[in-house]
């Protein structure tokens, strides 16, 4: 064998040896992500108002834990609760949470906002994922944590759910999850076709 | 002392508030310009830790000092491999050279005589042979024809050697003296045969193609030369030794790195063209070739680039390996990680072929260093100037011997006799 081929070779088994560890580098990555940081809570506004505070004013009791940027459902709140005072279901329904809320809290008008307002954590995007699926609808919502799938493809892993978002809320239509992406989680998402993905939830609603 | 100040006036700075609301006070002042001093202060102790440093960065490369010496084996077969590869290459320009000057020139002195190849097609062109005349062909298509229809019947004269000549004189490579010979063979029956009528139209052609023969002898001759000459120079500048180690005595072996061996062939050049032991007397030639400011800068500014590249190569090599750990264990992004793990390495690569070509200059400067001002480093140590090339050897071997390895006796029953002149 000539002493350009044995060096040929030589340089190939180099460069294959570095190819497989690097393959077996990032094959490692991707079955050992870094658990993203939580998402960085929304600043609390100042209508946010202390649990103590809250007694005297008219509200509606939590049933649930609701996070920031909660979708509030008919099921969320107790609409029977006596200090309820003048206030209209409509005040509250299909509107978001502002304040993160604890079950059994009151929920005050001021603490709702019309759309969700997110904020990515750094160097990730805010990514609204089409969700056609009722089930999924009534599953999902500000704070879940779902894997998404391609086919047999793993798009992204434990990705944090920041809102859910709907064009029209009765009966809920044209919704969207807005997930918390990083740069190559959203490069997969925008080179996959919506009909087939899918959602496996690791954590529904709070 | 700087270094001691500014650490002291931080330490103050952290547990003394007094001075901490004194500092503050300056105006302008703010933790910004701590900050940016700090900075500074960490990159001029780094410049020269890293300047100290640069000469083990150096033989680290060389493949003197670990991690890289862990692999010494391996690359010792490589290098071994590469330098056999020049030699073999060389020898064959040297037969090849040899072969092409011996066609050129025949054998005049033999019995018969042979007469050189230029000489043959010269004579057949010249005087007529009398007999049935060879069809030429001239165009490219009559040519093309008569090498691919097997059918044509054709007498073999020479087309299949003289395009091959063709093609590899127009790209430059060297034609080897057996496919000339052979050409030599066919042409020139067939000159002889067509030359009685030169009217005829393929006479032009054949006269032509006997005119590209010549030339391309001699292109060959010329190309093979330089060809040897720079395989000469490759061997003399890249490795220290031959391939085949010889009965003498030598201190200088193939070293694992192209860039060990390129620091070999400093002290191999002195030692071969001079005995000159530039490991012992190094100092005193850097010492002696001070004496002109003019060559002391550009050895120096090449010292400086050389020291860059060795950095910059093992920048690269330390960064790619940390930020590989880095992904790996922290950041883990694996799109990031395949860039790293790509564009790391071509960029370590591209710096150490880089610092290799700075060491091939910086050699080639110390070489000059040697031949220039080796006679001052003996009239710096008061020692008589040596008659000839043979008492010059002698004369350095005796001064490595006192000076570097405190040896006072030449040979077994031989002591080393030293005379100042004053």
């Amino acid at each position: 064998m000539g002493f350009r081929l044995k060096y040929a070779f030589v340089v190939t088994a180099i460069l294959v040896v570095w190819a497989a560890a690097l393959s077996a580098g990032r094959a490692w990555i991707l079955s050992h992500p870094r658990m993203a940081a939580p998402a960085k809570p929304v600043a609390v506004t100042p209508a946010c108002t202390a649990a103590i505070q809250k007694s005297q004013q008219d509200g509606f009791r939590a049933k649930r834990n609701l996070a920031p940027n909660h979708w509030i459902r008919e099921e969320d709140l107790d609409w029977t609760t006596a200090a309820a005072g003048n206030l209209q279901k409509s005040a509250f329904l299909n509107r978001y949470s502002a304040c993160p809320i604890h079950a059994g809290e009151l929920v005050l008008a001021s603490e709702t906002r019309l759309l969700p307002q997110v904020e990515p954590t750094a160097g990730r995007v805010a990514y609204p994922l089409d969700i056609r699926d009722p089930r999924t609808l009534q599953t999902i919502d500000a704070g879940s944590r779902i894997d998404i799938w391609d086919q047999t493809h793993l798009v992204t892993q434990n990705t944090s759910v920041l809102a859910v978002v709907c064009k029209s809320d009765s009966p809920p239509s044209d919704c969207s999850a807005i997930v918390d992406a990083a740069a190559d989680e959203f490069s997969r998402l925008q080179s996959s076709k919506v009909e087939s993905l899918r959602i496996v939830f690791r954590q529904a609603k709070p | 002392m700087l270094v001691f100040v500014v650490g002291n006036g931080a330490l103050l700075y952290r547990d003394s508030p007094w001075f901490r609301s004194r500092l503050e006070t300056v105006q302008g002042l703010s933790q910004q310009t701590v900050l940016v001093t700090a900075l500074l202060l960490a990159i001029t102790i780094l410049a020269y830790i890293l300047s100290a440093a640069t000469s083990v960065l150096l033989e680290t490369l060389e493949g003197k000092h670990r991690p890289v010496s862990w692999f010494n084996r391996f690359m010792h077969r490589i290098q071994r491999a590469k330098l056999g590869y020049l030699e073999k290459g060389y020898w064959l320009c040297v037969y090849e050279l040899g072969d092409v000057e011996e066609g050129i020139k025949g054998e005049p002195t033999s019995v018969p005589p042979v007469s050189g190849w230029i000489d043959r097609l010269n004579n057949a062109r010249a005087v007529p042979r009398p007999g049935p005349r060879f069809p030429y062909p001239g165009t490219w298509l009559e040519r093309w024809t008569w090498r691919t229809w097997r059918f044509s019947h054709h007498p073999d004269v020479g087309l299949s050697e003289m395009g091959r000549i063709r093609r590899k004189r127009a790209a430059g490579i060297a034609i080897s003296a057996k496919l000339l010979e052979r050409a030599v063979e066919k042409l020139e029956p067939v000159l002889a045969a067509n030359s009685a009528d030169k009217t005829v139209k393929s006479w032009s052609f054949l006269d032509a193609d006997c005119d590209l023969l010549i030339e391309s002898i001699y292109f060959s001759r010329d190309r093979y030369q330089a060809e040897r000459i720079r395989l000469f120079n490759l061997r003399r500048f890249q490795f220290p030794v031959d391939l085949k180690s010889v009965a003498e005595r030598s201190a200088i072996i193939l070293a694992p790195t192209k860039m060990g061996n390129i620091g070999g062939t400093m002290r191999s050049y002195a030692q071969k063209h001079y005995g000159f032991d530039l490991e012992v007397l190094w100092t005193r030639l850097q010492n002696a070739s001070q004496s002109s400011d003019k060559f002391y800068t550009v050895l120096q500014d090449a010292k400086v680039q050389l020291d860059f590249f060795v950095a910059t190569t093992w920048f690269a090599v330390v960064t790619t390996i940390a930020w590989l750990l880095l992904q790996l264990l922290v950041f883990r992004r694996p799109a990031e990680f395949l860039y790293i793990g790509t564009i790391g390495p071509v960029v370590s690569v591209v710096a150490y072929q880089l610092s290799c070509r700075a060491y091939s200059v910086f050699a080639d400067l110390m070489r000059s260093c040697v031949d220039l001002f080796r006679f001052k480093v003996l009239t710096d140590l008061h020692l008589p100037l040596p008659p000839g090339l043979e008492e010059e050897k002698a004369a350095w071997q005796d001064l490595a011997n006192l000076m570097g390895y405190e040896n006072t006796q030449s040979a077994p029953d031989k002591l080393i006799s030293v005379t100042y002149k004053h």
